[in-house]
C-alpha cells in the first residue's frame, strides 16, 4: 500500500485573503482544529508515513506540523512559483515511486483517501478522486468512461458541463505522472495524456467533500464536521454558569466560560479561553474558536469566529466568518437572505419545511477589522 | 442468511495466521446479513471463540489474528432458532468439545432430535437446531462408528435445509461437509482447500470451484476430495449410511470472475459501484444472448401460458417481463410474487411455461413455486445470475444474466439486465410471428442501451445528489406510473424503502383517486415516471397531486409537457418504450443510494435484509 503523500499546502487563497489576513489559508481554523491539521490526521490515520508538505511559506508551515514527527516522516519543501503549476513542478521531482498527492486545502473522511489507496493496490493504476457536484466550473471537470476510467478532463471549464464530475483534489500519482508534467508543464495535458491510454482509474466520492476557496466554503465545512458530532464533551477546566443551557452535541474545551443564561444549541464547537456573555444565544453549526468574545444579549448562528475574534454586546450575527482578531462593536446585525443570485456569491441553501429553499449568507469580516456599532453588514459583504 | 467458510491447508501456505484469512472470507460474506460470528481453528490447540456482533467490532476480542492452525471453520448466523447471542452463535461443538459444526440452513426434525439425545445424556448448550448435529456425531461414534461414518451417519437422519462443514478432532487432517438446499461451494486452492456459501468469500484465493448438489457429502483434505452422494434418509440406528461416491472431476469450473470484481473497486459503497456498472452489464448481457436460444423461442412460441414466478425486485423485472410477452410476443403472460403462486397454479398444465425470475437463483419460494409448476408438467424457464444455482438446475431452460456477482443487498444491475434478457426473448417470440418493423427499431434501441445508460448515470449523479438532502428528511413518498411505468415505480419505492428507510409507497396512477390521494398534502413527495405513450393520462394525475401541494419529482423522455408542471426533472433520452424502463430506473436507483447516504445508512447492509432469502 502507497505509504508517500505530498500535500499542496502553498497559495496565498486570495479569494479568502480577507479571513487569513494574508496567512496561509490551511491554518484556517474548522471546530478547533487547523485544516493543515485535519489533512495530515487524515494521513496519518491511513497508514502514510512519509510526507512532503510543499509551500511557499515554509517558516510557517514549519511551526504547525512539527509535532507530527512522530506518527511520520515529514519534510516541507518551499514550492518554485507561488501558482499551482509551480507547486506541482516541485512535486514532480519528489515522486519516485507511487505517491498521494493532495491538495492542502480539500477537507473530506479519511474513509476516502483510505478507499483511494485500496483501489490503487487493486487496479495498480492512479486514481483520481471525483465529485458529483451540480456545478463543476470551480473545481476542473471530468468526464469518464462506462468502465469508470478517466476520459477527459479540462483544469478550468468555462461553463457547466452535465454529464462532468468535479476533480476532488486528490489523486495517486507515479513517476510516468511527473515525467509528464516536467515535459508539458501543464497538469491539464498530463492528465489527459494519461488518461488516453486508460492509466487513470476514476474513484467517485459520495460521502461529504469540501475544497476551501471561498470564505464560505468554511461554513460548509463547519455544517459537515460539526454534524458527525455525536456527545457532549465539556472540559472539567471550564467554567459553565448553572443557568446556562447547553443542548449538545457541543464540544467546550479548557477554561471556556458559558457566563448565566447563555443558551448553546449543539451542535456547536467552542474553543480554549472562550467567552460567551449573559443571555447570549449560540445556535448550530457555530465555531468559537480559542479565545474568541460574545458579549451579552448577542445572537450567533452557523458561524464561524477565527481566533480572538469579539462580538459585542446585542449584535445578530449569522452566516458570517469573522477574521482573526475582527471586533464587532454592540448592535450589529447581519442581513442574511439572499433574495436574487449574486455575482461570484454562492450562497448556503437552507431547506425549511422540508422543501422550501432560501439562500442565505451572512458577512465576510476580514482579520483585525473593527465593525462601527450600529452597522447593519448586507448579505454577502465582505468587509 | 447465515454464512460459512471452511479452509484445510497445509503449514506455511498463507503469510498471515489461518484466523486471519477466515476473518476476511467471512467479511465477505457479510453482504448476506448477520447478527453473530464464531471460528474454530486446530493448530497447536483447538480454539473455539464466538461472539454477538458485527466482524469489525468484535474482531479484537474474539483475537481471529492471533491463531494460526492448518483446519479451520468460521460462521456469520444470521438468528433462525434462538436469539441473537453469545450461546447461540456458530460453532456448536459436542458434549466433549471435539466436534465443531457451522451450519447454515433450517433442520426440520431437530426438535424430537434434540429430545432423544437429551435422554441419552447429551447437554444441549443452547437453543438453535444446528447443535444436535456435534452431539449426533458424538452419539455415533460412542455406537461405534469411525469418525467420517459417524458424520455420514449423523447427516442422513437429518430433514431439512442446510450446509454444514465440520471439525473433528479424531479426524484433525479432514473437514467434513454436507449440502441440501442451502448452497455450498468448494474452492480449490494451490495450498488449500475451501469451503464457503458463495463463491465471493475464497475468490481472493482461487476461482477453481466445484458448486455441491443437494443431497452432497463428503471431506476434504489438503490435498484431495472426496464427494459421495446420499442415497437414501437414515434412522437412529446402527445401519450405516447408504452413500455412493460422485465423479466431481467434470463438474470443476474455472470462472472469470477476478477478486477485484468482488470488491468494491474504488466505491464507496458496493451499491455505487453496482450501480455504475450497469452499462457494462448490460453490453456483456445482451451480447451473451446471441448465443442459442432457439429452444427456448420454440417451447415459448409453443406455448399457451406464459407464467412468471419471482420475488422482489425480479418480481418487478417480471412484471415488465408479462407486459413485453402481452404486447410483442401475442401471448398471455402475467407475473406473480412466487410465495403467491401456489395459488394460481392449479390451472397450469403441460402445455404452459413457467419463467422463474432470481438473481440468486436460490430464492426458496421461487424454488417452491418451481417445483409445484413442474410437479403440474409445465416447462421452466430460469433467468439468474449465478450459474448452476439450484433454480437453473431444476429447469428445464435457462438463461444467465452476466452481471457479474452483486454484493449489495439491494439489487441494481441484475434488475436492468433481467429485463433486458426477457425484452429480447420476447423480441425473439415476436420476430417469429411477424411484425418487423418495429421489432428492428426495438432491437437497434436495445443495442444502445449500454451507451444510453452511461449518459443517464453520469448526467444526474450530482443533480441527485442534492435533491437527496431534501428527500433525506421525508417520511413517505409516493411513486406513479402507468404501463410500463408501473413496475419501475414499484421498484423505485421498493429500493427507497429496503435501503433509505422512507415509507415509499408504489401503485398505477389511476388509482389515486381511489383512495391514496387522502394522504397527499403539502409537500408530500410524489415521483412520477412516465415512459411514453402514457403522457397525456399521467398530465391529470400530476395536476391533481399539484393541486394538494406534493412536490413533484418526473422522470420522462426528453422534451415532455410533463416537465412544465414539476418540480423536479429528469429528462430521458429518447429511446423506443420498450427499452425506456430500463433508463427510467436508473435516478430512481440513485435517488435512494443518495438518500440512504445522507439518512447515515450504509446502504449496502439494510437493517433485517439478507440477500438471497433461502428460509420461507
Amino acid at each position: 500500500m502507497i505509504d508517500k503523500a505530498i500535500v499542496l499546502a502553498g497559495g496565498m487563497g486570495k479569494r479568502i485573503m480577507n479571513i487569513t489576513g494574508g496567512s496561509p489559508k490551511v491554518l484556517l481554523k474548522v471546530a478547533g482544529k487547523s485544516i493543515i491539521d485535519r489533512v495530515m490526521e487524515n494521513l496519518i490515520n491511513v497508514g502514510i508515513k512519509d510526507v512532503s508538505i510543499i509551500t511557499d511559506r515554509t517558516a510557517v508551515i514549519e511551526d504547525v506540523i512539527h509535532h507530527y514527527k512522530k506518527y511520520a516522516s515529514i519534510s516541507v519543501v518551499e514550492q518554485k512559483e507561488a501558482d499551482l503549476i509551480g507547486a506541482l513542478l516541485t512535486a514532480a521531482e519528489l515522486i519516485d515511486s507511487d505517491t498521494l498527492l493532495v491538495y492542502g486545502d480539500i477537507l473530506i473522511k479519511s474513509e476516502a483517501l483510505r478507499d483511494i489507496l485500496l483501489s490503487q493496490e487493486l487496479y495498480r493504476k492512479s486514481v483520481m478522486l471525483l465529485i458529483p457536484e451540480e456545478d463543476v466550473r470551480e473545481y476542473g471537470a471530468v468526464t469518464i468512461t462506462e468502465d469508470n476510467y478517466v476520459n477527459t478532463f479540462i483544469e478550468k471549464p468555462g461553463e457547466k458541463i452535465e454529464e462532468a464530475y468535479a476533480y476532488g483534489g486528490i489523486m495517486t500519482v507515479n513517476e510516468e505522472f511527473a515525467k509528464l508534467l516536467i515535459e508539458t508543464e501543464s497538469f491539464e495535458d498530463t492528465i489527459n495524456n494519461l488518461a488516453k491510454e486508460r492509466k487513470i482509474r476514476a474513484f467517485i466520492w459520495s460521502g461529504w467533500w469540501v475544497d476551501i476557496g471561498y470564505p464560505w466554503d468554511l461554513l460548509k465545512a463547519l455544517h459537515y464536521l460539526l454534524s458527525e458530532l455525536e456527545a457532549t464533551k465539556i472540559s472539567a477546566k471550564a467554567k459553565i454558569a448553572d443557568t446556562a443551557i447547553i443542548e449538545g452535541p457541543v464540544i467546550i474545551d479548557d477554561e471556556a466560560e458559558i457566563d448565566h443564561y447563555a443558551i448553546i444549541k449543539g451542535p456547536v464547537y467552542i474553543g480554549k479561553r472562550v467567552y460567551v456573555g449573559n443571555h447570549s444565544l449560540i445556535r448550530p453549526f457555530t465555531s468559537l474558536e480559542k479565545g474568541s468574545i460574545i458579549h451579552a444579549y448577542s445572537e450567533v448562528f452557523w458561524s464561524s469566529l477565527q481566533e480572538e475574534a469579539l462580538i459585542g454586546r446585542g449584535s445578530f450575527i449569522a452566516f458570517s466568518v469573522l477574521g482573526s482578531k475582527a471586533v464587532i462593536e454592540p448592535n450589529v446585525l447581519t442581513k442574511v437572505v439572499v433574495s436574487e443570485e449574486m455575482r461570484g456569491i454562492r450562497p448556503i441553501e437552507v431547506i425549511k419545511n422540508h422543501k422550501e429553499r432560501y439562500l442565505k449568507l451572512g458577512a465576510f469580516i476580514s482579520a483585525g477589522r473593527r465593525i462601527r456599532a450600529g452597522t447593519i453588514l448586507e448579505p454577502g459583504a465582505m468587509v | 442468511m447465515c454464512g460459512i467458510i471452511g479452509i484445510i491447508t497445509v503449514p506455511g501456505a498463507f503469510n498471515e495466521p489461518l484466523g486471519s484469512i477466515i476473518k476476511k472470507c467471512l467479511k465477505n460474506l457479510e453482504y448476506r446479513g448477520y447478527d453473530s460470528v464464531g471460528f474454530a481453528i486446530l493448530g497447536d490447540i483447538f480454539v473455539v471463540r464466538k461472539s454477538k456482533g458485527k466482524i469489525d467490532d468484535v474482531a479484537f476480542g474474539l483475537g481471529f489474528d492471533k491463531y494460526d492452525g492448518f483446519v479451520g471453520i468460521g460462521h456469520t448466523r444470521w438468528a433462525t432458532h434462538g436469539p441473537p447471542v453469545d450461546k447461540n452463535a456458530h460453532p456448536h461443538t459436542d458434549c466433549l468439545g471435539r466436534v465443531a459444526v457451522v451450519h447454515n440452513g433450517v433442520l426440520e426434525n431437530y426438535l424430537e432430535l434434540k429430545e432423544i439425545l437429551r435422554r441419552k445424556g447429551h447437554v444441549f448448550k443452547s437453543d438453535t437446531d444446528t447443535e444436535v448435529i456435534p452431539h449426533l456425531i458424538e452419539e455415533f461414534k460412542k455406537r461405534g462408528f469411525q469418525p467420517y461414518e459417524a458424520f455420514k451417519k449423523a447427516i442422513s437422519v437429518l430433514r431439512g435445509a442446510y450446509a454444514v462443514v465440520v471439525i473433528d478432532l479424531d479426524e484433525p487432517n479432514k473437514l467434513f461437509f454436507a449440502r441440501n438446499t442451502s448452497p455450498l461451494i468448494i474452492g480449490i486452492g494451490e495450498n488449500a482447500i475451501f469451503l464457503a456459501s458463495d463463491i465471493p468469500a475464497f475468490l481472493e484465493y482461487t476461482n477453481k470451484v466445484i458448486v455441491l448438489e443437494d443431497g452432497e457429502l463428503g471431506y476434504v483434505t489438503s490435498r484431495g476430495i472426496l464427494i459421495e452422494k446420499l442415497l437414501k434418509p437414515g434412522e437412529l440406528d446402527d445401519e450405516l449410511a447408504m452413500t455412493e461416491i460422485v465423479d466431481y472431476k467434470s463438474r470443476i469450473k474455472v470462472l472469470d470472475w477476478t477478486p477485484e470484481m468482488a470488491k468494491k473497486g474504488g466505491y464507496p459503497h458496493f451499491m455505487l459501484k453496482e450501480i455504475h456498472e450497469q452499462p457494462g452489464a448490460l453490453a456483456a448481457t445482451i451480447a451473451g444472448l446471441k448465443e442459442e436460444i432457439d429452444g427456448i423461442v420454440d417451447a415459448l412460441l409453443k406455448s399457451d401460458k406464459i407464467i412468471f414466478v419471482a420475488a422482489g425486485t425480479s418480481y418487478h423485472a417480471s412484471l415488465l417481463g408479462a407486459l413485453y410477452m402481452n404486447n410483442l410476443a401475442e401471448k398471455w403472460s402475467m407475473a406473480f410474487i412466487s410465495s403467491e403462486a401456489r395459488w394460481w397454479m392449479s390451472n397450469i398444465g403441460e402445455e404452459d411455461i413457467v419463467i422463474a425470475v432470481s438473481q440468486s437463483g436460490e430464492t426458496i419460494d421461487t424454488l417452491v413455486a418451481v417445483r409445484e409448476a413442474k410437479r403440474n408438467g409445465a416447462k421452466v424457464l430460469a433467468v439468474s445470475n449465478i450459474i448452476d444455482s439450484a433454480i437453473p438446475r431444476e429447469s428445464d431452460f435457462v438463461v444467465y444474466t452476466k452481471a457479474g456477482p452483486e454484493i449489495g443487498v439491494a439489487a441494481t444491475k441484475t434488475f436492468t439486465t433481467q429485463v433486458a434478457v426477457l425484452l429480447y426473448l420476447s423480441l425473439k417470440v415476436a420476430e417469429r410471428i411477424g411484425n418487423k418493423r418495429i421489432i428492428e427499431e426495438i432491437k437497434n434501441d436495445l443495442a444502445k442501451v449500454p451507451e444510453l445508460a452511461s449518459s443517464v448515470l453520469s448526467r444526474y449523479e450530482a443533480r441527485i445528489k442534492s435533491l437527496s438532502r431534501i428527500l433525506k428528511k421525508k417520511t413517505n413518498a409516493f411513486y406513479l406510473g402507468r404501463g410500463f411505468g408501473v413496475p419501475i415505480a414499484m421498484e423505485g419505492a421498493l429500493k427507497m424503502k429496503e435501503i433509505a428507510y422512507i415509507h415509499a409507497e408504489a401503485y398505477p396512477a389511476g388509482e389515486s383517486k381511489h383512495g391514496p390521494i387522502a394522504l397527499v398534502e403539502k409537500d408530500f413527495p410524489v415521483v412520477f415516471t412516465s415512459i411514453g405513450e402514457e403522457e397525456e393520462l399521467l398530465q391529470s394525475n400530476i395536476e391533481e397531486m399539484r393541486a394538494r401541494g406534493a412536490w413533484i419529482i418526473t422522470i420522462a423522455r426528453k422534451g415532455s409537457r410533463l416537465f412544465s408542471i414539476s418540480d423536479e426533472k429528469f429528462e430521458m433520452p429518447n429511446a423506443n418504450e420498450y427499452v425506456m424502463p430500463i433508463l427510467s430506473i436508473l435516478p430512481l436507483q440513485m435517488l435512494a443510494y443518495y438518500t440512504a447516504v445522507a439518512r447515515g445508512y450504509d446502504p449496502d447492509k439494510p437493517r433485517n435484509l439478507a440477500k438471497t432469502v433461502t428460509v420461507i
